[in-house]
Protein backbone atom coordinates (compact mmCIF):
# COMPACT_ATOMS: atom_id res chain seq x y z
CA UNK A 1 0.00 0.00 0.00
CA UNK A 2 1.41 3.17 -1.00
CA UNK A 3 1.82 5.62 2.28
CA UNK A 4 -0.27 8.58 3.06
CA UNK A 5 0.65 12.33 1.95
CA UNK A 6 1.45 14.16 4.38
CA UNK A 7 2.65 17.88 5.65
CA UNK A 8 4.92 18.08 8.58
CA UNK A 9 4.58 20.52 10.78
CA UNK A 10 7.32 21.04 13.84
CA UNK A 11 6.42 23.71 16.43
CA UNK A 12 7.71 24.13 20.26
CA UNK A 13 5.69 26.18 23.01
CA UNK A 14 3.99 29.01 23.66
CA UNK A 15 4.69 32.03 20.72
CA UNK A 16 5.78 28.90 18.60
CA UNK A 17 2.67 26.93 19.03
CA UNK A 18 0.20 30.04 18.93
CA UNK A 19 1.74 30.76 15.29
CA UNK A 20 1.82 27.56 13.89
CA UNK A 21 -1.87 27.00 15.17
CA UNK A 22 -2.64 30.42 13.16
CA UNK A 23 -0.59 29.05 9.72
CA UNK A 24 -2.56 26.09 9.91
CA UNK A 25 -5.45 27.86 10.34
CA UNK A 26 -4.68 29.51 7.51
CA UNK A 27 -3.77 26.82 5.14
CA UNK A 28 -6.56 25.75 2.78
CA UNK A 29 -7.84 21.98 3.90
CA UNK A 30 -9.22 20.43 1.13
CA UNK A 31 -5.96 19.49 -0.75
CA UNK A 32 -4.38 15.85 -1.36
CA UNK A 33 -2.97 15.66 1.70
CA UNK A 34 -3.00 15.68 5.31
CA UNK A 35 -0.94 16.67 7.99
CA UNK A 36 1.21 15.61 10.77
CA UNK A 37 2.89 17.22 13.71
CA UNK A 38 6.17 17.03 16.16
CA UNK A 39 6.24 19.10 19.49
CA UNK A 40 6.00 19.06 22.97
CA UNK A 41 2.35 19.96 22.78
CA UNK A 42 -0.52 19.29 20.46
CA UNK A 43 -1.84 21.86 18.45
CA UNK A 44 -5.73 22.86 18.96
CA UNK A 45 -6.11 21.89 15.60
CA UNK A 46 -6.28 18.35 14.96
CA UNK A 47 -3.48 16.53 13.00
CA UNK A 48 -3.38 13.03 11.62
CA UNK A 49 -0.57 12.05 14.09
CA UNK A 50 1.27 13.87 16.63
CA UNK A 51 4.92 13.03 17.30
CA UNK A 52 5.38 13.86 21.10
CA UNK A 53 9.20 15.53 21.85
CA UNK A 54 10.43 18.01 24.78
CA UNK A 55 11.90 21.02 24.16
CA UNK A 56 15.45 21.12 23.39
CA UNK A 57 15.95 24.18 25.93
CA UNK A 58 15.14 24.98 29.13
CA UNK A 59 14.00 28.85 29.93
CA UNK A 60 15.75 29.16 32.96
CA UNK A 61 18.75 26.87 32.97
CA UNK A 62 21.66 26.17 30.52
CA UNK A 63 22.48 23.42 32.03
CA UNK A 64 19.67 21.94 32.40
CA UNK A 65 19.47 23.08 28.26
CA UNK A 66 22.26 20.92 27.66
CA UNK A 67 20.94 18.05 29.17
CA UNK A 68 17.84 18.08 27.02
CA UNK A 69 19.98 19.15 24.09
CA UNK A 70 21.46 15.64 24.40
CA UNK A 71 18.45 13.37 25.24
CA UNK A 72 16.15 15.66 22.20
CA UNK A 73 18.68 15.40 19.52
CA UNK A 74 17.97 11.00 19.56
CA UNK A 75 14.67 11.64 20.18
CA UNK A 76 14.07 13.71 17.69
CA UNK A 77 16.22 11.84 15.00
CA UNK A 78 14.11 8.92 15.73
CA UNK A 79 10.83 10.39 15.47
CA UNK A 80 11.85 11.65 12.29
CA UNK A 81 13.04 8.26 11.22
CA UNK A 82 10.03 6.79 12.13
CA UNK A 83 7.35 9.78 10.80
CA UNK A 84 9.28 9.05 7.28
CA UNK A 85 8.94 5.03 7.73
CA UNK A 86 4.97 5.72 7.93
CA UNK A 87 4.47 8.55 5.98
CA UNK A 88 5.60 10.24 2.54
CA UNK A 89 6.20 13.31 3.82
CA UNK A 90 5.93 16.16 0.76
CA UNK A 91 7.56 18.81 3.01
CA UNK A 92 8.11 20.09 6.06
CA UNK A 93 7.25 23.69 7.86
CA UNK A 94 8.64 24.83 11.23
CA UNK A 95 8.11 28.01 13.54
CA UNK A 96 10.38 26.92 15.55
CA UNK A 97 12.17 26.80 18.39
CA UNK A 98 16.04 24.41 17.93
CA UNK A 99 13.52 21.49 17.88
CA UNK A 100 13.40 21.99 14.38
CA UNK A 101 16.92 21.38 13.19
CA UNK A 102 17.80 17.60 13.93
CA UNK A 103 14.37 16.86 11.66
CA UNK A 104 14.94 19.62 9.02
CA UNK A 105 18.53 18.13 8.63
CA UNK A 106 17.43 14.75 8.14
CA UNK A 107 14.86 16.49 5.56
CA UNK A 108 16.94 18.19 4.04
CA UNK A 109 19.83 15.12 2.89
CA UNK A 110 16.77 12.73 1.84
CA UNK A 111 15.62 15.53 -0.36
CA UNK A 112 12.50 16.70 1.29
CA UNK A 113 11.66 20.42 0.80
CA UNK A 114 11.54 22.48 3.94
CA UNK A 115 10.59 26.39 5.26
CA UNK A 116 11.56 27.81 7.93
CA UNK A 117 9.21 30.91 9.41
CA UNK A 118 11.18 32.86 11.68
CA UNK A 119 9.37 33.86 14.54
CA UNK A 120 6.65 36.79 14.69
CA UNK A 121 8.60 38.55 18.25
CA UNK A 122 11.85 39.13 16.12
CA UNK A 123 12.75 42.42 14.58
CA UNK A 124 16.26 43.18 14.93
CA UNK A 125 17.68 39.91 16.25
CA UNK A 126 17.65 36.50 14.95
CA UNK A 127 16.71 33.48 17.03
CA UNK A 128 19.17 30.45 17.67
CA UNK A 129 17.08 28.26 15.52
CA UNK A 130 16.89 31.17 12.76
CA UNK A 131 20.58 31.62 12.52
CA UNK A 132 21.39 27.60 11.88
CA UNK A 133 18.30 26.98 9.88
CA UNK A 134 18.40 29.97 7.58
CA UNK A 135 21.41 27.80 6.50
CA UNK A 136 19.65 24.32 6.18
CA UNK A 137 16.06 25.08 5.09
CA UNK A 138 15.09 25.58 1.02
CA UNK A 139 12.78 28.68 1.64
CA UNK A 140 13.10 30.85 4.84
CA UNK A 141 10.15 33.27 5.32
CA UNK A 142 10.17 36.26 8.06
CA UNK A 143 7.19 37.82 9.24
CA UNK A 144 8.48 41.12 9.72
CA UNK A 145 10.68 43.24 7.38
CA UNK A 146 13.17 44.43 9.66
CA UNK A 147 14.71 41.18 9.52
CA UNK A 148 15.45 40.93 5.95
CA UNK A 149 18.81 42.89 6.61
CA UNK A 150 19.98 40.11 8.58
CA UNK A 151 18.62 37.47 6.24
CA UNK A 152 18.82 39.28 3.01
CA UNK A 153 17.88 35.56 0.81
CA UNK A 154 14.77 35.62 3.35
CA UNK A 155 11.04 35.99 1.87
CA UNK A 156 8.48 38.94 3.83
CA UNK A 157 5.65 36.71 4.31
CA UNK A 158 3.07 39.19 6.60
CA UNK A 159 2.27 38.61 9.97
CA UNK A 160 0.77 35.15 11.07
CA UNK B 1 -10.59 50.29 36.74
CA UNK B 2 -10.19 46.60 35.42
CA UNK B 3 -6.70 45.28 35.77
CA UNK B 4 -5.75 41.53 33.67
CA UNK B 5 -1.79 40.78 34.67
CA UNK B 6 -0.50 37.80 32.44
CA UNK B 7 2.42 36.04 32.22
CA UNK B 8 1.63 33.48 29.11
CA UNK B 9 2.85 30.12 29.58
CA UNK B 10 5.89 30.60 31.52
CA UNK B 11 6.01 31.68 34.97
CA UNK B 12 7.33 35.23 35.55
CA UNK B 13 7.24 35.65 39.17
CA UNK B 14 9.19 39.23 39.91
CA UNK B 15 5.71 40.68 37.83
CA UNK B 16 3.55 39.25 39.96
CA UNK B 17 5.20 40.13 43.28
CA UNK B 18 5.53 43.61 42.12
CA UNK B 19 2.02 43.85 41.18
CA UNK B 20 1.32 42.29 44.51
CA UNK B 21 3.65 44.99 46.47
CA UNK B 22 3.22 47.82 44.55
CA UNK B 23 -0.40 48.16 43.34
CA UNK B 24 -3.09 48.54 45.86
CA UNK B 25 -6.16 46.35 45.05
CA UNK B 26 -8.40 49.30 46.96
CA UNK B 27 -7.98 51.18 44.15
CA UNK B 28 -7.98 49.07 40.97
CA UNK B 29 -9.61 45.36 40.37
CA UNK B 30 -6.83 43.42 39.66
CA UNK B 31 -7.03 39.67 38.56
CA UNK B 32 -3.45 37.86 38.11
CA UNK B 33 -2.88 35.25 35.53
CA UNK B 34 0.04 33.59 37.70
CA UNK B 35 0.87 30.17 34.73
CA UNK B 36 2.91 27.39 37.00
CA UNK B 37 4.27 30.52 39.32
CA UNK B 38 5.07 29.15 42.92
CA UNK B 39 3.98 32.74 43.86
CA UNK B 40 0.56 33.21 44.86
CA UNK B 41 -0.64 36.94 45.32
CA UNK B 42 -1.71 37.47 48.62
CA UNK B 43 -3.65 40.86 47.85
CA UNK B 44 -4.90 40.48 43.99
CA UNK B 45 -7.35 37.08 42.94
CA UNK B 46 -5.03 34.92 40.61
CA UNK B 47 -5.42 32.18 38.48
CA UNK B 48 -3.08 29.43 36.72
CA UNK B 49 -5.08 29.23 33.21
CA UNK B 50 -7.90 29.59 32.36
CA UNK B 51 -10.81 29.10 28.99
CA UNK B 52 -11.92 32.55 29.90
CA UNK B 53 -8.83 34.24 28.91
CA UNK B 54 -10.36 35.67 26.00
CA UNK B 55 -13.39 37.41 27.84
CA UNK B 56 -11.25 38.41 30.39
CA UNK B 57 -9.03 40.35 28.46
CA UNK B 58 -12.04 41.72 26.23
CA UNK B 59 -13.64 42.81 29.77
CA UNK B 60 -9.98 44.95 30.72
CA UNK B 61 -9.30 48.15 30.75
CA UNK B 62 -5.78 48.15 30.90
CA UNK B 63 -3.44 44.84 30.28
CA UNK B 64 -0.34 44.39 31.94
CA UNK B 65 1.36 41.30 30.20
CA UNK B 66 4.55 39.41 29.83
CA UNK B 67 6.52 40.29 27.08
CA UNK B 68 5.57 37.04 24.74
CA UNK B 69 4.65 37.86 21.05
CA UNK B 70 1.47 36.05 21.49
CA UNK B 71 0.07 37.72 24.22
CA UNK B 72 1.29 40.82 22.62
CA UNK B 73 0.00 40.62 18.79
CA UNK B 74 -3.34 39.92 20.58
CA UNK B 75 -3.66 42.53 22.58
CA UNK B 76 -2.55 45.18 20.05
CA UNK B 77 -5.18 43.89 17.62
CA UNK B 78 -7.81 44.61 20.09
CA UNK B 79 -6.53 47.77 20.74
CA UNK B 80 -6.00 47.47 24.02
CA UNK B 81 -4.41 49.77 26.76
CA UNK B 82 -1.14 47.82 27.58
CA UNK B 83 2.23 47.86 30.00
CA UNK B 84 4.58 45.46 28.36
CA UNK B 85 7.23 44.27 30.87
CA UNK B 86 10.21 42.29 29.43
CA UNK B 87 10.61 38.49 30.92
CA UNK B 88 14.21 39.11 31.83
CA UNK B 89 14.43 36.06 33.87
CA UNK B 90 14.19 33.60 30.94
CA UNK B 91 18.24 33.05 29.64
CA UNK B 92 17.30 34.07 26.26
CA UNK B 93 16.45 37.90 26.05
CA UNK B 94 14.35 37.93 23.30
CA UNK B 95 11.28 39.60 24.72
CA UNK B 96 12.91 43.02 24.68
CA UNK B 97 13.36 42.81 20.75
CA UNK B 98 9.47 43.00 20.64
CA UNK B 99 8.95 45.56 23.65
CA UNK B 100 11.13 47.79 21.96
CA UNK B 101 9.38 47.43 18.89
CA UNK B 102 6.28 48.68 20.46
CA UNK B 103 8.04 51.22 22.66
CA UNK B 104 9.03 53.02 19.56
CA UNK B 105 5.79 52.91 17.43
CA UNK B 106 4.09 53.90 20.55
CA UNK B 107 1.66 50.80 20.38
CA UNK B 108 2.54 50.25 24.56
CA UNK B 109 3.59 51.50 28.03
CA UNK B 110 7.33 49.33 28.37
CA UNK B 111 8.10 48.61 31.74
CA UNK B 112 11.63 47.80 31.55
CA UNK B 113 12.51 48.58 35.63
CA UNK B 114 9.52 47.19 38.08
CA UNK B 115 10.44 48.97 40.80
CA UNK B 116 8.70 51.34 38.55
CA UNK B 117 5.64 49.48 37.77
CA UNK B 118 3.05 51.65 39.69
CA UNK B 119 4.19 54.69 37.99
CA UNK B 120 3.81 53.14 34.35
CA UNK B 121 0.29 52.08 35.55
CA UNK B 122 -0.40 55.94 36.29
CA UNK B 123 0.98 56.57 33.00
CA UNK B 124 -0.73 54.05 31.34
CA UNK B 125 -4.25 55.44 32.46
CA UNK B 126 -3.71 58.29 30.00
CA UNK B 127 -1.81 56.80 27.69
CA UNK B 128 -3.24 56.63 23.94
CA UNK B 129 -2.23 53.94 22.02
CA UNK B 130 -1.32 54.01 18.12
CA UNK B 131 -3.51 51.92 15.92
CA UNK B 132 -2.00 49.00 15.18
CA UNK B 133 -2.43 47.73 11.60
CA UNK B 134 -1.42 43.88 10.64
CA UNK B 135 -0.12 42.92 7.63
CA UNK B 136 -1.63 39.71 7.10
CA UNK B 137 -0.17 36.55 6.18
CA UNK B 138 -0.16 36.10 2.56
CA UNK B 139 2.04 32.72 1.69
CA UNK B 140 -0.45 29.83 2.41
CA UNK B 141 -1.72 29.41 -1.19
CA UNK B 142 2.37 29.88 -2.28
CA UNK B 143 3.47 27.26 0.26
CA UNK B 144 0.55 24.36 -0.83
CA UNK B 145 1.81 25.25 -4.15
CA UNK B 146 5.58 24.62 -3.21
CA UNK B 147 4.83 21.47 -1.40
CA UNK B 148 2.46 19.98 -4.57
CA UNK B 149 5.07 20.97 -7.22
CA UNK B 150 7.37 18.13 -8.26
Amino acid sequence: MAKKKVILVIFGEGGHQKEMELLLSTLPTNVAYSFISMGPNESNKTTLQHYFCNDVRDKKSHIKSLYYMIVGLFSLLFLTLSAMKKYSIQGAISTGPGIAIVPFIVLRIMGIKTVFIESFCRFNTQSMAGRILYRISHRFLVQNKQLLKLYPNAEYCGRL
Amino acid sequence: MKILVTVGTSSFERLIKAVDKQIPANKYQLTCQISDGKYQPINHKFFHFSDKFPSLIADADIVITHGGAGTIFQLLELQKKIIVVPNLDRIDKHQTDLASFVSDNHYAIVCNNLDQLAYDLEQCIHFTPASYQKDDFFMADDLINYFSSE
